[in-house]
């Protein structure tokens, strides 16, 4: 059963990344393009998370911390992003 | 136990470490002080000529370096190492090897920087925020400054460590019943110390491994413009601002810990000043750019950050005044200890007050750079962090030494410290005209009184200390034989004798409902007596020194950099041997408190930790591209300017390297031998097909000129697939560990742990790439 | 508001540039507020030390005792006074670093724009008529004069020390302050950041002229 999940999450996993590599030879380089590929890459990336490593079934502490650490490194970029784009005024 | 050399450089054991980070941490005192005195002789009178500038500033910024990481914040260890288990009630740390390495590396970065003294050109000369584009190889062209970022790099492995292990103890080795907001404030410090500094060293990392590349590969980050100063402010004041929240906490708990005792009144509103210290350290996330205000950043970002700023006050006026109401109605005893800690309560204020004029964007607009701001973190810092810490020693000391120190001669160092620092950090205040960091100063102005004054404060200072070492050498040698709670305390480590036992407890202590702490010996008998020889590890020193030689010899020669490899990898093998042969286990009592960790066990916890560390790192590493690819006016998109193939192929070797590391798991739990191995060696051979297969990319990239100085799309391309290839070596170090267990049979339905590890960690290297993949080649 | 100040201390201090008199005012808010608050604090720390200092050896009812988790004490109430005390003592000093803020970074129009460029060791100066001078900077009297503070390595701050201002000179970036000096006379300028060896003697001379000297001069 549980074999059967991680093949399905690799084969999510395979062909998000194959339409990531379609949409990025098929569509002419936009906002669009940029915003789908990201969504693509996120998806993944939950996949991974989720279902290899599991997060939800650890403790409570440790999917908050996860995600604790994860705003940390958001929090950064997006600070060194609105610094210099003027963005907030 | 014995006192040989043996003992010393192959401990494991919490007390015997943090014995040796008291010493070590004193010793960098006395280092970092001279160079203190050496400056002040040289700014006493104006135009004075005692130092170059050349030596002024190397010891401005060696000052600045020893005294903020190599000083205090392992003072504050010393104290966490050898307290904080003792007062959750746990035997060691959770992690008792890695707790040895931690102070190796500690100890090996600090030479390494200091290295720098002796090689041409000086040590690291560029203020102790070696700010760009001055850290770059253009401007400052000596090896000093290589070494410093290669002492830097130690020292943040050294915390790292430091860290996950001290959280894992923390979280999962307290007594039965004590809960957290049981634990004694001091422990309450330490863990909010390092939860900071689990999520705020990263970005320093980050910061020093894109100098170390820029000054040895010639990467571009801090001398192009889209990097440059701005970044590195960014890099450096993402962890800046909390480090030095990371300095105060833990003496400003002590603080809260002595209070009571000696007011003999618990402390006022526990619940109130923890939850104040909780929201304070969270904060201290949101504050960094209050060390930019000048430097043209957004002004509506600028805003968020004032506020922020004046609003980080709050909980640590909370916390003062706390601390102050818990004197309300006591009976206060002045012995030593509660002399400095009020002494550095009432300076902290003086600092703290400071502070708020710095937080006003405005007033910072003349403030910024001076003199006053050198006032302003000298109250704080060693008025506050130090002093807090100093009473923490006197107060602990009788506990780790067994003696007591001359009370007489405590109160004359407490009189002549408090007199000494005022008179030479009180002028600063008045020095609003004189830049800091300067070696002369014209005599054009009034600037001479005010530092006259304050060398002349210098000096009572530094008798002060002379005094307090004499103290404490006096203790030693002839001091009173000390009782185990000689001052009246409530918490673990007054319940067992002074100094405490080896094992430091008989049997499992434990907190009752009603808030009774029991530690009583059951059947008489002593405990584990078997466990005692194997508290010896040569690992963890040989892996420092081979880590020091290997990062000396990358700035000095070849074969250094050979020897030190060499080391390095036997001295992994040993550990590794150690663990297969089963010689390191460590027994986890079987009750505790592990709230909320409870259902995982410690070396699972451990990794967690890690990873969380690495998310704010490499959000670092792609914060920084991302900035500089919003600075740039152009960039290319690689994958329309190079061929996708190869990285396509890499990103489908990682995926299905996961899914074949989940396979060996999956078949281990079922006790499948076979399945294992076959699932190891596969994800072996395509993380390693992964690695040729980036090596023949760049090789290709590089024949056509995309070399990493070429550009900044270069620059950040090698950079960022580098240290996530090293991240895929390094997990094939650990899968060819885990292969040979595997073959030796060391794996079963039972006692698969440690595949379970590597695959979380696997599983995030891949998480990673699968964001570069996209942000690299394909937007 | 603005101008109340300008002439509140004018009997008493020079008012160098309008910044001058606004950065004093504010200053002397913030260190009247501190200094009470500071007093206060610390004059409490010392009242309660000498007022309950132990007699005896006689302990209070809820003394720490060996083995024992000390009881709790104080209420949120008392946590949610303070938070208020120290919020609004906060809110009122931010109120006028908000205001300073406005007159520090709105430059006023029809100024005399000069580059400044910061090098190792040294400043360079452009006006808008293309002249350049090292080392020496000469403006006129009662004009608002902003300058364009960018560095040509590494990081330098243009500091005005009489005029209370500073800005960051950094490579790739400008960034603007302003004054208007109202007394002619030589002023100081100095780097305040350590940018090398001659960090220490990276100074300047401003020299604010009468207008009609300062014209003759910039025709030159
Ligand atoms: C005990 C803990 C101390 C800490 C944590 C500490 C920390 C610092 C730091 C972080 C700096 C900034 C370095 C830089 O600008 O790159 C500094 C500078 C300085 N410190 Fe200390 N310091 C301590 C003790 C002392 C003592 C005892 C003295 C005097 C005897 C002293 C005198 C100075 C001076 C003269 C500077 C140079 C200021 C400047 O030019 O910017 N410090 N210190
Ligand atoms: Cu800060
Ligand atoms: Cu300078």
């Amino acid at each position: 059963m549980r074999t059967l999940g991680y093949f399905a999450v690799w084969i999510a996993l395979i062909l998000a990344t194959l339409l990531q590599l379609v949409i990025f030879g098929g569509v002419k380089a936009s906002n669009l393009r940029v915003i789908s590929i990201m969504v693509l890459a996120w998806l993944q990336a939950s996949l991974v998370v989720f279902f290899y490593q599991n997060v939800l079934k650890e403790p409570k502490g440790v999917s908050m911390l996860y995600l604790a650490s994860f705003l940390t490194g958001s929090g950064l970029i997006i600070g060194m992003i609105l610094s210099i784009t003027h963005a907030m005024e | 136990m014995d006192s040989s050399l043996t003992r010393w450089l192959f401990t494991t054991n919490h007390k015997d470490i943090g014995i040796l980070y008291l010493v070590t941490s004193l010793y960098f005192l006395i280092l970092g002080g001279a160079l203190a005195i050496l400056m002040r002789i040289q700014l006493m009178l104006p135009n004075n000529q005692f130092l170059s500038a050349g030596p002024f500033n190397q010891a401005v910024t060696v000052h600045g370096l020893i005294m903020v990481l190599w000083f205090l914040s392992p003072l504050a260890f010393a104290f966490a190492n050898y307290i904080v288990p003792l007062q959750i009630g746990a035997r060691d740390l959770a992690f008792p090897r890695l707790n040895a390495m931690s102070y190796w590396f500690y100890l090996f970065g600090g030479l390494l920087a200091a290295v720098g003294f002796f090689t041409p050109g000086g040590a690291i000369d560029t203020g102790w925020t070696v700010y760009a584009p001055l850290n770059t190889l253009n401007y400052s062209r000596q090896l000093g400054v290589t070494l410093g970022g290669a002492g830097l790099l130690m020292l943040i492995a050294s915390v790292t460590m430091g860290t996950v292990n001290f959280l894992v103890t923390i979280f999962r080795l307290r007594a039965k019943g004590m809960s957290l907001f049981k634990m004694p404030m001091y422990s309450w410090g330490i863990l909010l110390t390092v939860f900071m500094m689990l999520l705020a060293f990263p970005s320093i990392l980050a910061g020093v491994i894109m100098l170390v590349a820029d000054r040895l590969l010639g990467t571009l980050y801090f001398l192009s413009n889209e990097g440059g100063a701005i970044l590195w402010d960014h890099l450096f004041w993402f962890f800046g601002h909390p480090e030095v929240y990371i300095l105060l906490m833990p003496g400003l708990m002590a603080i809260a810990e002595i209070f009571p005792v000696f007011a003999r009144r618990p402390l006022y509103g526990k619940r109130i000043l923890i939850f104040a210290a909780i929201i304070g350290s969270a904060m201290s996330f949101i504050v960094w750019a209050h060390h930019m205000f000048v430097t043209g950043i957004d002004p509506g970002f600028r805003k968020f950050m004032t506020i922020t700023t004046e609003a980080i006050s709050i909980p640590f006026g909370i916390i003062t005044l706390c601390l102050i109401l818990t004197l309300f109605r006591a009976s206060i005893r002045f012995k030593t200890p509660m002399l400095f800690a009020l002494g550095s309560l009432a300076l902290f204020i003086v600092g703290g007050i400071t502070g708020v004029f710095n937080s006003s964007v405005a007033l910072d607009y003349n403030l910024r750079g001076t003199y006053w701001i050198v006032a302003h973190f000298h109250y704080t810092l060693v008025g506050g962090a130090t002093g807090g810490l100093i009473a923490a020693l006197y107060y602990w000391w009788p506990k780790m030494t067994g003696r007591m120190y001359s009370e007489r001669l405590g109160k004359l160092h407490f009189t002549i410290y408090m007199i000494g620092f005022n008179l030479l950090y009180f002028p600063m205040h008045l020095l609003v005209d004189m830049p800091r960091r300067v070696a002369v100063y014209s005599e054009e102005g009034s600037l001479w009184l005010n530092n006259y004054l304050s060398t002349i404060g210098s000096f009572i200072f530094a008798i002060s200390w002379i005094i307090f070492f004499l103290i404490l050498l006096k203790s030693l040698r002839n001091g009173k034989r000390a009782e185990s709670n000689p001052w009246g305390s409530w918490s673990l480590e007054w319940m067992v004798p002074s100094p405490p036992p080896y094992h430091n407890f008989d049997v499992n202590p434990e907190v009752e409902s009603d808030g009774t702490i029991k530690v009583i010996n059951a059947n008489g008998g002593s405990v584990e007596s078997e466990t005692h020889n194997v508290h010896l590890s040569k690992g963890p020193l040989m892996v420092a020194l081979g880590t020091f030689l290997a990062l000396l010899g990358v700035s000095l020669s070849i074969f250094i950099l050979l020897i030190g490899s060499i080391i390095f990898a036997i001295a992994l093998f040993g550990w590794a041997k150690e663990n297969i042969l089963g010689r390191f286990v460590i027994r986890e009592p079987e009750v505790g408190e592990r709230w909320p960790f409870s259902s995982i066990c410690n070396m699972k916890l451990g990794v967690w930790f890690f990873l969380f560390g690495e998310v704010v790192f490499f959000s670092s590493i792609l914060g920084g591209y991302l900035f500089i690819r919003a600075n740039s006016t152009s960039w290319p998109i690689l994958g329309e300017v190079f061929d996708l193939k190869l990285a396509s192929i890499n990103t489908f070797l990682l995926i299905t390297s996961s899914l074949t590391a989940m396979m060996a798991l999956n078949f281990i739990r079922k006790g499948e031998q076979r399945g294992l191995k076959l699932g190891l060696l596969l994800t072996f051979a395509l993380g390693l097909l992964f690695l040729i297969n980036k090596g023949i990319e760049w090789e290709e990239l590089f024949k056509h000129g995309f070399t990493p100085s070429s550009s900044l799309p270069a620059t950040i391309f090698y950079t960022t697939t580098g240290i996530h290839g090293a991240h895929v070596l390094a997990g094939l170090i650990v899968l060819l560990y885990l292969l040979v267990r595997a073959y030796k049979g060391g794996f079963s339905r039972e006692n698969y742990d440690s595949v379970e590890y590597f695959d979380m960690y696997w599983n995030f290297v891949d998480v990673v790439w699968l964001f570069i993949f996209p942000l690299l080649y394909l937007i | 508001m603005k101008v109340r100040i300008y002439f509140k201390f004018k009997g008493r201090i020079i008012v160098l540039s309008p910044i001058t008199a606004q950065w004093d005012w504010l200053f002397i808010l913030y260190a009247t507020i501190g200094s009470i608050v500071g007093a206060i604090v610390i004059g409490f720390l010392i009242y309660s030390s000498i007022k309950y200092k132990a007699k005896g050896e006689r302990e209070p009812k809820d003394a720490p005792s060996l083995g024992k988790i000390p009881a709790e004490r104080g209420t949120m109430k008392v946590a949610f006074v303070l938070t208020l005390i120290v919020a609004g003592i906060l809110f009122t000093i931010t109120l006028g670093t908000m205001q300073t803020v406005d007159l520090i970074e709105k430059p006023p129009k029809g100024s005399l724009t000069i580059e400044v460029h910061a090098y190792q060791w040294g400043w360079k100066f452009i006006y808008p008529n293309g002249k350049q001078v090292v080392g020496e900077l000469r403006v006129p009297k009662n004009e608002v004069i902003t300058f364009k503070v960018t560095s040509d390595d590494v990081f330098h701050n243009f500091g005005l020390i009489e005029f209370k201002v500073k800005g960051d000179a950094i490579k790739g970036k400008i960034n603007t302050i302003w004054i208007k000096p109202s007394q002619a006379g030589v002023y100081t300028i100095q780097c305040f950041e350590l940018c090398g060896i001659g960090h220490s003697w990276m100074k300047g001379k401003m020299i604010v002229m009468e207008p009609e000297d300062f014209d003759r001069w910039y025709a030159e």
